[in-house]
């Protein structure tokens, strides 16, 4: 304050703004990009990459688990790496088998399933070239019933309900070293520990995960010990795999609000520290 | 169809809803409110409706596929189903050791799980990757 005046000097009132205008130029900054995309370029990492090459080296006729182990709460961040994914190997001659150990994965996998139309856009027919085998509730439990027996972990697909040996892709199937890749699309636990104690060290099947982005330092240890091949992890990384895929979808668009709400933050954190020095100098005197 | 008039309607609907209650949540950034508690409840009803109803469906597709299929399955899937609804004793001050013995079974198979290659997956070969050479090799 003041002496004298009791009126507050500009970098005293810039240390007590209210948060709700924070809250409201946050809004700003999130939606003018999103109604109107700036389209900042994007670098792609070296991460990313990896994971890419991982899926697109795959041989014809490879036997793929994508697991949807996410909620509907991590699904902005993960939906896109998600049906990127599924994109990628809906375009290759692969084989896919679509499960969740995740309440909702199971809805969002069938939702993916139905905005991609693999039988009209990728010529593919269900039962034959993709399969959705649903939910097994039992976490870590369920993934190790997965690996030693697949039709007792899921007994019946999870769109027409009808037991999943019926189906031509189970042919040759009957659990864990049948598979040539697992890729786990996770949100938490159960997710990463789980799969590698009871698929990766027990039956060493080539691993690639999809995660959040506050999940990097969990996963990395993981990822130097070799047990998982490559990841991608939070919306960043998910944009740069849409541009490799050449999918441009909810990632992409999202780029634009993540920068300016970076630069919003960095000013604020700027003009909150000049703020502070400039009423300590001032306190001082 | 009826239900994919239902359907219909739910899916046209689907979009206000969302930005409805996505608006009533953020409601709260400027000020604790009645629309902000209203989209608070609605959420956690509803995913606990949805987790109640997605499991207890995989119990019913458990027993058509599986479990009703001989009697000595019935009798096994029946004594699971009694031992898991010793859960509820949690809620009764009388009988809640009762609880402890679903509580057990679980925490015991998970831990008999997990150990199994808890060993290998998290402590021997993180330990491993860690071993790298002290003399770093130039590229040819």
């Amino acid at each position: 304050m003041q002496a004298g005046t009791g009126k507050k000097s500009v970098w005293e009132r810039l240390q007590e703004v209210d948060s709700r205008i924070i809250y409201l130029l946050l809004w700003i900054v999130i939606l003018w990009p999103l109604i109107s995309p700036i389209g900042l370029p994007i670098s792609i990492s070296t991460g990313t990459r990896e994971y890419f090459k991982v899926i697109d080296g795959l041989k014809p006729g490879s036997k793929v688990i994508l697991s949807y182990d996410l909620s509907f709460a991590g699904l902005h961040e993960l939906g896109p790496m998600t049906i990127a994914t599924l994109h990628h190997l809906l375009s290759k001659d692969v084989k896919v088998y679509i499960c969740s150990f995740w309440e909702a994965g199971s809805d969002i996998a069938a939702d993916d399933i139905r905005a991609l139309n693999p039988e009209k856009n990728y010529g593919k027919v269900y039962g034959r070239d993709y399969i959705h085998m649903g939910y097994n509730p039992m976490r870590e439990v369920g993934m190790a019933q997965f690996a030693s027996d697949v039709y007792k972990a899921f007994p019946a697909d999870y769109i027409n309900k009808k037991p999943l040996e019926t189906y031509e892709i189970m042919k040759g199937v009957s659990g864990a070293k049948d598979f040539d890749l697992l890729i786990s699309i996770q949100s938490r636990t159960p997710g990463n520990p789980e799969w590698v104690r009871q698929w990766i060290a027990p039956y060493g099947i080539p691993y690639i995960l999809g995660a959040l982005g506050v999940s990097v330092p969990e996963v990395a240890p993981y990822y130097n010990a070799g047990q998982v091949k490559a990841f991608i992890a939070g919306l960043r990384s998910a944009a740069e795999y849409e541009l490799l895929v050449g999918r441009r979808g909810v990632a992409l668009a999202q780029q634009d609000p993540l920068s300016t709400t970076h630069i919003l933050v960095i000013l604020f954190v700027v003009v909150g520290n000049l703020g502070y020095f400039f009423t300590r100098a001032k306190g001082k005197r | 169809m009826v239900t994919d008039w239902i359907a219909g309607v739910i899916t046209a609907l689907g979009p206000w809803f969302t930005a409805f209650f996505l608006l009533c949540i953020f409601s709260f950034t400027y000020k604790e409110n009645p629309w902000f508690r209203f989209a608070e409840a609605t959420y956690l009803g509803v995913a606990t409706a949805y987790t109640i109803g997605f499991n207890l469906d995989w119990l019913l597709s458990q027993w058509r596929t599986i479990w009703s299929l001989t009697s000595t399955k019935i009798i096994l899937f029946s004594l699971a189903l009694l031992v898991g609804l010793l859960w509820y004793f949690r809620f009764s001050k009388k009988y809640f050791w009762l609880y402890r013995i679903p509580l057990s079974v679980a925490v015991g198979t998970y831990i008999g799980l997990s150990l199994r290659t808890m060993v290998f997956a998290q402590f021997l070969h993180q330990i491993r990757a860690t071993f790298i050479p002290l003399v770093a090799k130039t590229p040819p």
